[in-house]
């Protein structure tokens, strides 16, 4: 009679010393492990359920304003200085850690008209506001040094371009979003949608790329060379979209909504990556 | 996908011609060889015609290998399919190796591998995803080679008894066994007389390291077998009818006279389930963390022992359960019935999945192999039958006992093991496909007692019998899966890695709704819930946007798009779609016929009354 029986010798498969690795041998016989797809599914589930529970993205609340904030604003090279002003006509200079006390302005220019927006240039010491019209100003002058129009209505933000700066772009209240070149100082181009857009913003690592969000839910990535048609439309919000921002990589922007929420969208997606909300 | 350019796609043709005309520079072993005028041993090719010769003739040679041999490298469609033939090896040497190409792999081992069902055909599937699909399956074909492949890396072989001369294994003792093997296996042959506390059940931890066992009077203990450790020994003072561990070998449960108990590895009572009572029988259903109870009031109870919750309390509706096995492929449950019947249970349902008849008598005992591919049952007709359960629950084969079976169990490589009075026969199969054959038992063994529990151990070559003299370790050379996976079940694996290793079980525990016949059912796609969407879509549209568009024949200049021409032209293809219409509702109407032609053969006396 030929017999043989399984034996293991404990040797090879228990560790010599305390500082050694364990060994785990590996046999992937779908036999040994049964049940695949329900485990890979739970895994799956419960992946995603912890993504969220770690999320947290909520950092800090900086409390100062007596009245509501109406705008921010951020400093092109310093990481830590954030500028906001309020509905009762304060401002606040947030410097991390300690917050900033209020500064006398330099100089106070009179107009005719009421300014809705300001921008000021990326490079040179210019800056642009716009009401009835698009006023480029010099920081000494009080008076504009040119002024730039295209329709009737009123003009409700406008954006310099950080890499082209002399582009700058506006959108207006009879639904279309305006494009000026500071140089020639008089409008590019000019396209015409179906809701109003509240804001645009460049991306700050291509040319000629912006995004504007609309009151039609939507925000839309137009190219500037070719504007008949948007590059990218981002739709996730329920509500108007009221204001939107490039992250500096030029990969992301986020975008505020009228819908109390705030979403994280990447450039060559529609869909929103990530949605933050309070109460 | 795009490919990469094409080395030669970029210059100009007129190039090449040129290259082709300028004499390739000769490489220093061609020039060495290119003096010899002997041939002694065949040299590296010299010319490129030789080259040429030799690189189709290695595909064709390649088919010539036994028909069971994948000999080269699998098909891909062509998008992935490398661009360059490999160059036939050449050394400083001369010498060419006679073996090219890849090593052949056997075509079962690349079978098992494999786990898309290929015969399941998506019905309005768009071509989008059949090009994944294909994709898919492509990148299958190439993994399961590769495991195939790491096969290899195995360590231990399996065991083996044969007997010389047309020497009869069943007759072999387990003495001469002992005898003849090694020291270490030879201890794993031991005996333990325990003859004042009744007959014995016994279970084998998930990984085979730990034995817990359970007498009739109330003696319950737990050792590791190996190291002869024990772990506790208590008496309960009650009706012990069946004992099982729990996930590790540090819980046990127990079924006593009333109700169910749950202790440690310690003898501490943790738990008393009073839901759970007059429970006959115990399974637990490893990665669902459930435990199942049959009781003699009827009710098949899943208890969740992770959240210690009881999941669902089936009324099985056929009296008293004493039969119960489960399936280790599928995680359903199999009761043994008195009318000869086995039901399928699952938690997510009140009804039984399936109810097969499998004997004329009650039937006295189940068992499922590990791959969830064949049932054994034996019932009171001295019948032991197999089923197969992936395809058609038909009986296999067949085989009358001298004696009924009252106990069965599979071992990890298909060994079919059947408890009849104080015998144990073990039938074992040709090779790992295929039933075992039941018509030369493989090895028997006569007990001190009446069998009373089976087991074989998971990763030994050992068969746990508990018998009413006590508890019997045989030898069954051949029996487990020779290789372990470190990660799943590890009989060698410390505290620290039996602690990973169970938060990591409980955090992949499968909820119980999803046990059903077919466990790789959630892989599939829906296709009835894909059904409905498409009916709500076109409800909701009020026409279905996925419909062929009607016909529109296209204006063709030079004279043929005459109003009449058009027209022609549009009822030429409705009447082919027409005509393939009427012959698929021919054809259907064929089938039908040929269907209802055999139930309407024999004619019978009362048909003057239904017409």
């Amino acid at each position: 009679m030929k017999v043989k029986m399984l034996s293991r010798n404990p040797d090879n498969y228990v560790r010599e010393t305390k500082l050694d690795l364990q060994r785990v041998p590996r046999n992937y016989d779908p036999t040994l492990h049964p049940f695949e797809v329900p485990r890979e599914y739970v895994r799956a589930l419960n992946a995603t359920k912890l993504e969220r529970v770690f999320a947290k993205p909520f950092l800090a609340s900086l409390d100062g304003h007596r009245d509501g904030v109406n705008c921010l604003a951020k400093h092109p090279k310093s990481l830590a200085t954030v500028l906001s002003g309020a509905c009762d006509g304060e401002q606040w200079k947030m410097d991390a850690p300690a917050y900033g006390e209020e500064e006398e302005p330099l100089h106070t220019i009179l107009g005719k008209t009421v300014y809705t927006g300001i921008d000021h240039h990326w490079k040179e010491a210019v800056f642009a506001t716009c009401g009835q019209q698009v006023d480029i100003w010099d920081e000494q002058r009080t008076s504009p040094i040119c002024s730039m129009t295209w329709g009737f209505d009123s003009i409700s933000s406008v954006k310099f371009n950080p890499i082209e700066t002399f582009l700058l772009g506006s959108c207006a209240s009879d639904r279309n979003i305006v494009l000026y070149d500071m140089r020639q100082s008089t409008p590019l181009k000019k396209v015409i949608l179906d809701m109003r857009t509240n804001t645009i913003c460049w991306n700050p690592m291509e040319a000629f790329i912006f995004t504007a969000a609309n009151e039609d839910y939507n925000l839309y990535t137009f190219d500037m060379c070719a504007l008949d048609t948007p590059v990218m439309v981002h739709m996730d919000h329920v509500s108007a979209v009221l204001d939107v921002d490039y992250s500096p990589t030029g990969k992301e922007f986020v975008s505020a909504s009228f819908d109390k929420s705030i979403r994280i969208f990447p450039v060559d997606k529609s869909r929103s990556r990530e949605v933050y909300h309070t109460k | 996908m795009e490919r990469a350019p094409k080395p030669g796609r970029d210059v100009p043709p007129k190039k090449d011609k040129l290259q082709a005309k300028r004499k390739k520079p000769r490489r220093y072993w061609e020039e060495e060889t290119a003096p010899t005028t002997a041939r002694a041993s065949p040299g590296p090719p010299r010319n490129k015609k030789r080259n040429q010769e030799l690189r189709p003739q290695r595909p064709k040679t390649a088919h010539i290998l036994k028909k069971s041999r994948i000999s080269k490298k699998p098909q891909v469609p062509k998008k992935l399919r490398k661009r360059k033939n490999p160059e036939p090896q050449r050394s400083l040497s001369g010498a060419q190796d006679p073996f090219p190409g890849p090593a052949p792999v056997p075509v079962e081992v690349v079978q098992k591998f494999c786990r898309i069902d290929k015969s399941k055909k998506l019905p309005h599937s768009k071509s989008k995803t059949r090009n994944r699909l294909e994709v898919a399956e492509a990148e299958e074909k190439e993994t399961s080679v590769k495991a195939a492949r790491s096969e290899l890396l195995l360590a231990e072989e399996p065991g083996f008894l044969e007997g010389e001369d047309g020497e009869d294994t069943a007759k072999i003792l387990q003495a001469d066994i002992v005898e003849a093997v090694d020291i270490a296996s030879a201890a794993k042959h031991f005996d333990l007389n325990l003859r004042q506390f009744g007959p014995y059940r016994l279970n084998y931890s998930r990984t085979g390291r730990h034995l817990a066992f359970g007498g009739r009077r109330g003696h319950v203990a737990a050792l590791d077998w190996v190291t002869k450790r024990l772990m506790c020994e208590i008496n309960v003072m009650e009706t012990v009818r069946d004992i099982r561990f729990l996930h590790s070998e540090a819980l046990l449960a127990v079924a006593q006279n009333r109700w169910l108990h749950i202790y440690d590895n310690q003898g501490i009572e943790l738990h008393c389930i009073r839901r759970c009572d007059r429970v006959t029988r115990l399974e637990f259903l490893p990665f669902h963390f459930l435990l199942a109870t049959a009781s003699e009031t009827g009710f098949l109870t899943y208890l969740d022992v992770s959240v210690g919750k009881i999941v669902a309390a089936l009324n099985a509706r056929a009296g008293r359960l004493d039969v119960m096995t489960w399936n280790p492929y599928n995680a359903v449950i199999h009761l043994g019935h008195s009318n000869g019947t086995v039901s399928l249970w699952s938690p997510a349902m009140k009804e039984p999945l399936a109810k097969i008849l499998c004997h004329r008598g009650g039937v006295r005992a189940v068992a499922v192999d590990s791959t969830g591919t064949y049932m054994a049952t034996s019932g009171l007709d001295h019948q032991l039958k197999i089923f197969d359960l992936r395809g058609t629950f038909q009986p296999l084969s067949a085989r009358t006992l001298p004696q009924g079976a009252g106990h069965l169990a599979f071992s990890q490589r298909g060994l079919l093991v059947a408890g009849m009075g104080d015998v144990v026969n073990i039938w074992a199969g040709q090779g790992q496909t295929g039933p075992p054959s039941l018509e030369q038992p493989y090895l028997t063994h006569r007990l001190s007692g009446p069998v009373h529990g089976l087991q074989f151990c998971p990763f030994e070559d050992v068969l746990g019998v508990g018998h009413s003299g006590g508890i019997t370790s045989m030898l069954v050379p051949g029996a487990a899966e020779p290789n372990f996976d470190g990660l799943e079940s590890n009989p060698y694996r410390s505290r620290k890695q039996r602690q990973e290793w169970e938060v990591k079980a409980l955090l992949e525990k499968v909820p119980a709704e999803l046990i059903c016949l077919d466990p790789r059912a959630l892989a599939e796609v829906d296709v009835i819930s894909l059904e409905q969407e498409k009916k709500e879509r076109i409800e909701r549209l009020g026409y279905d946007p996925e419909a062929k568009t009607p016909f529109q024949p296209k204006p063709k200049q030079k004279g043929r798009s005459s109003t009449a021409s058009l027209v022609k032209r549009k009822r030429k293809v409705m009447d082919e779609d027409h005509r393939d219409k009427v012959r698929q509702s021919l054809e259907q109407q064929q089938h039908k016929q040929k269907k209802a032609k055999p139930s309407r053969a024999r004619p019978s006396a009362l048909d003057r009354f239904v017409h």
